[in-house]
């Protein structure tokens, strides 16, 4: 009786385990932007910028945004520099963000594999057209959350 | 979850059924004993898929019908690869702690054992990430992490069974739970795949053993 229990359970058990063995797929969230929100200066609330066009400075023929009506954007940040920079034009008006960041690799999982995660230091910019940007949160990580505040 | 439910769900069918069969009256007196014994699962599975190594041998001595003193020592390599990096790590691990029987001291059933163990676990390994790829708006960063030496603390609770083949040779399963509590390689030293433990995406990794054990008696047994 108990060899008979123990032989059908050790093949029901061994089936589970090797099902449990499969290869997964990457669920999780790997996407590293820094998120920057528009505000309107006159009155301190989020505002929508007509006519946008944003790319990186160095990068031709990589615009990440052109002619959008927006009232945030999702920078990509470069893993491979310690700054970046960007011109962002709007209705013709030219200014540029130079962001400063410390960056290290971060294992996600087996699946997904290694991320590059930041740490904003310093944000310098012309004030042709952007009148103030404010840090809001250092860490970028993947997710909305709000890092810079870009005033017009 | 779920399989972690499967697991359960099987091993308390099986100590059901054992425990309601433990119902002889000839009471006995189990003998001391050592036993030396290895983990067939490793060199099975690394038949099927050599991307991991792993030999793992059990220690044990019986202080009386219920109650086992349990060492497992092993030695363990991983490899793995796809699109956007490879890793491998190698190392040793041992688990210490008992295993607690549930059978009762009757004549049929004390060489046997059907239980459940609780184990304190240790591994020390290398590990080694020889290419990662990322691929971003700047263009595409080749980068990689030299080896480094990690340790690993976990915890693991089983549930066996093994039953005598032919006089003192045993054969046996356990399925067990392990989870991790402390490791030293934080960040991008954390560990794809710790010896000892096995994958580190889940916060309980389920884990199967098959054993061979051979039992040396010392003392001698008599009934109650």
């Amino acid at each position: 009786m108990m060899k008979k229990i123990f032989l059908t359970l050790s093949i029901i058990t061994a089936v589970i385990c090797i099902n449990s063995c499969t290869k997964e797929s990457c669920n999780e969230d790997t996407d590293v932007f820094l998120h920057a929100v528009f505000y309107s200066n006159d009155s301190g609330q989020v505002s929508s910028v007509d006519s946008l066009d944003i790319y990186g400075l160095n990068i031709p023929d990589s615009v990440i945004c052109s002619g959008s009506t927006l009232n945030n954007i999702d920078l990509p940040l470069n893993p491979s520099a310690s700054n970046c920079s960007f011109a962002i034009i709007n209705g013709g008006r030219v200014d540029t963000i130079d962001i400063y960041y410390g960056s290290r690799l971060q294992f996600v999982s087996s699946a997904c594999g290694y991320i590059y995660l930041y740490e904003l230091e310093e944000v310098l910019y012309t004030t042709n057209d952007i009148i103030k940007i404010s840090i809001i949160n250092e860490p970028v990580n993947p997710g909305d959350e709000e890092n810079i505040q870009i005033f017009f | 979850m779920r399989r972690t439910f499967k697991f359960s769900f099987s091993f308390s069918l099986l100590l059901c059924s054992l425990l309601l069969t433990a119902q002889e009256a000839d009471t006995v007196k189990a003998r001391s004993a050592i036993s030396l014994g290895m983990d067939i699962t490793g060199p099975v599975l690394y038949a099927l898929d050599n991307s991991r190594f792993s030999y793992e041998g059990h220690l044990s001595y019986r202080l009386n019908y219920k109650y086992y003193i349990v060492c497992e020592p092993g030695y363990s390599e991983y490899n793995y690869d796809q699109y956007n990096y490879e890793y491998n790590s190698k190392g040793w691990f041992v688990r210490i702690g008992a295993d607690i029987g549930m059978l009762a001291p009757v004549a049929s059933k004390i060489n046997h054992f059907a239980g459940i163990g609780l184990r304190y676990g240790l591994s020390v390994f290398e590990q080694e990430t020889p290419f990662i790829i990322i691929d971003s708006y700047w263009g595409r960063i080749n980068t990689s992490i030299p080896r480094n030496t990690v340790h690993a603390h976990f915890l693991e609770v089983q549930g066996s069974v093994k039953t005598e083949l032919v006089r003192n040779l045993l054969i046996g399963w356990s399925v067990k739970l392990r989870t991790l509590i402390y490791s030293s390689g934080r960040n991008e030293e954390k560990a794809v795949y710790i010896p000892g433990i096995g994958g580190t995406d889940a916060s309980f990794v389920p884990a199967f053993s098959y054993y061979i054990i051979y039992r040396i008696p010392i003392g001698s047994s008599s009934v109650e």
